[in-house]
This record gives C-alpha cells, structure tokens and sequence, in this order.
C-alpha cells in the first residue's frame, strides 16, 4: 500500500543510504536490508531529482521545496509538486528518507 | 646451480581475525608476491559481514602511520573472527576462497560467485554482491570503484583443487570445535541478604527472559551470591579423541601433498580466546599440527608466534 504524501510534510534522507554527486547525478546506495527495493541495488537521480533530493534537508516542509523550485526553474507549481510528490513516493516506499515529525 | 627455496612463514595467531595481518605482513615482506586463493580450513566459513568500519580498509600512507602497523590495528579493532576474508579479498590480499569444512559438518559443497566493493570506494562501508544491470554498469563503475568479484567455493579436503600456489589458512576448530561460545560462559557476584531474600521477586522480571539469561542464588559460609549463565543453546560439538585428530590432521597433510598444494604463507589460528576450540585441546592439536607442518615444508618453514608478530 502507497502511503499518501502530503505537501506540509518535512523529509530527510535515511541514515541508512548514502547519497554522492558524481558527473552531474546523485548516486544512492543503500546500506541496510529493506532499504531500496531489493539487496544490492543502486539508484540515481537526474536533474530534477537531484533539485529534489537537495532540499530534503529535515527543515524545508515540501510546500517550501515546491515554491523554491518553481521560482527557480520558473515553472508552474502544479506540474513541479506533481514531480515533487511523485519522487518522493518512491523514494519513501524504497524507505530512502524518513518523514521528519 | 642450486635453486633457494624460499621461506614459508607460519603465523600462530590466538584469534583468527590477526590472520587478515599476517597475509599483509607476508605480502609486504615478499613471502607472497601475486594474488592467492584462500585455502580456508575451518569449521566455520568466517565470510561474515555486512561490514562498517570506523577507519578506511585502505592504508593512507604518511610518515607517522607505518602500514604494518595500520593492518595489525585495524584487523583487532575493525574485524571480528568470523568477518576477515571478504574484507582481505577487498583490499587485495586474497583472490577466490575455497572454504575447507570438516567431513563431521555434513555441508554440501557449493560454488558461487560473489563481489564485494566498499561504498564510493572508501574501503570503510562494505556492499556484498551487488547486481546491477547492463545499463547501470557505468553508474556502478562510479559508487562501488573498487568491487572485486571472485569465486567462493565450499567442499571437505577431498574437493580441493590440484596444483596451486596458495594461502593455507588453519582453525584449529576445524579439528575439534565447540559451536556455543554463550554456553561456557559464566559469572558469579557477591550480592547482599536483601538480594537474596528477594530473589523470587527478581526473577519475576520478565526482561530476564528477554535476556535469555539464567540465575542461580547460592548461599556459602552466610554469603550471598548469583551465579548467571546464558541459557543453553545447541551446540553441536565435535570433540573427537586424539587418535581421530591426529588422523584427521594426516589427512588434511596427505591432501595437500598428494594435490600438490604450494603454501606460500600459512595461518594457524587457536581461536583458543573465543573458545571454539576447547581449551584443552589447543595446545596439543597446534604442536601436532606444526610438526606435519614442518614435515611437508621441511626447512622452508618458519615458525611466527605472537612474540615475533
């Protein structure tokens, strides 16, 4: 089952993987079971990913990463939250960040 | 013209974990001068992982930090007695490993493939046979740089390959071995007359069985005392006669001869600390097992105790 996202939620990312930019794309690497979809994978994120993934810093709520993206990329919030929460259903499902209370 | 044989040294280490040290010292002193398979004679194959470490795998080097002594620090602080060989097949100590498991374990033989890679290349964050596909093989080359792949083989002594330039790695466990460690464990404290009148009241704490720990109270000479034990487990122990580990030791010396085995280093490891080879046995087993040592080496060995580590 696919836990809903809401755009007021704050996300960091897991203790649990570890994220590098190499050539222009974030690179993730799980390093516990569970973690990801599968033991042994890898993931990657292109430049919208990344945009994403730079932002979830445990402070910024989603709604703030929306606004701060559609400023800067000027493109309409409903198309970039579309991608925003999308990413992060992944990203939450894989359990590569964890909401922030 | 005469040909020098060159020296084998035979490192006798207390736990098996130094022995990831002894293969650095070899290496670097010139006793091993090409990548090796692993001859792994155990009772346990010691492929534990995953692993995190909280210094580097790979050895920066600078004036105040010699690499012996960097290796010798970091397999007692980092590696356990059951998680040393992938980290030496990392750092390139060892190439494919043949774990040797005695006939009493009643395994089945088995072969596999296997990788490992250290996260970014840090050597601090192990990965354990990752698969990736075809098309993410360049972002692979990139977050796992240094991932080695070799072959892990398991199987008794009769299943060793023939004619090999090797790493013979020893646990005297192999020959005789008790599986629980938790079992000879055992504590005993003073404790006060209070303590021990409320003894039933203790023992209602159900965290206790968590625990899985055992106590009893004694009283001796108007003293109070607890003695806890973990709760047994199973141990399937094998504690043959002197006879059978001789023979068995004949055996494992045959195999190396007739298969025309070359150790070009070898470990012995007591495991005498941990207690997986039952105290009174260590000694004997280890002066027999030198002495076979000794006779299918003959004057190339050289015999390394803990003094000259």
């Amino acid at each position: 089952m696919h836990q809903k996202i809401t755009i007021d939620e704050v996300f960091s990312p897991s203790d649990d993987v570890v994220a590098r930019e190499i050539e222009g794309e974030i690179i993730l690497i799980p390093l516990a079971k569970g973690i990801g979809d599968s033991e042994g994978e890898l993931y990657t994120l292109n430049g919208t990913g990344k945009a994403i993934w730079d932002r979830l810093d445990g402070q910024r709520s989603l709604r703030d990463v929306i606004r701060e993206l559609s400023a800067e990329f000027q493109a309409d919030e409903g198309q970039i939250g579309a991608d925003v929460v999308g990413l992060l259903g992944e990203l939450v499902r894989r359990k590569m960040v964890v909401a922030v209370a | 013209m005469t040909t020098v044989l060159k020296r084998v040294p035979v490192y006798i280490v207390d736990e098996h974990n130094e022995a990831f040290y002894c293969w650095y010292r070899a290496k670097s002193e010139g006793y091993v001068t090409e990548l090796l398979d692993l001859f792994h004679i155990d009772a346990h194959a010691d492929m534990g992982g995953p692993q995190s470490f909280r210094t580097s795998l790979y050895h920066q080097g600078d004036l105040s930090n010699d690499p012996l002594t960097y290796y010798r620090d970091f397999a007692a602080k980092e590696l356990g007695n059951g998680s040393f060989i992938i980290p030496a097949v990392l750092v390139g100590l060892v190439r494919n490993v043949y774990f040797v498991y005695p006939k009493w374990r009643h395994y089945k033989p088995r072969r596999r493939k296997c990788n490992v890679a250290s996260v970014f290349g840090e050597g601090k964050r192990l990965k354990y046979n990752v698969k990736a596909a075809e098309k993410m093989q360049a972002t692979l080359d990139k977050a796992l740089p240094d991932t080695k792949n070799f072959n892990f083989s398991t199987g008794d002594i009769d299943r060793i390959p023939k004619k090999r330039n090797i790493i013979l790695d020893i646990d005297l466990d192999y020959f005789a071995c008790r599986d629980s460690i938790l079992n000879q464990y055992c504590y005993e404290l003073e404790i006060t007359a209070e303590q021990f009148r409320e003894k039933e009241r203790f023992l209602e704490d159900r965290t206790i069985a968590f625990a899985r720990l055992h106590f009893d109270f004694l009283k001796k000479n108007d003293r109070y005392f607890v003695r806890i034990a973990h709760q047994k487990e199973r141990d399937t122990a094998y504690l043959p006669s002197k006879v059978e580990i001789v023979s068995e030791i004949d055996m494992l010396m045959g195999a190396l001869k007739s298969k025309q085995i070359n150790p070009a280093v070898v470990t012995i490891a007591r495991s005498c600390i941990s207690g997986y080879c039952p105290q009174e046995y260590v000694e004997w087993i280890e002066a027999e097992l030198v002495q076979q040592l000794k006779s299918l080496l003959e004057e190339r060995v050289w015999i390394v105790t803990d003094g000259e580590k």
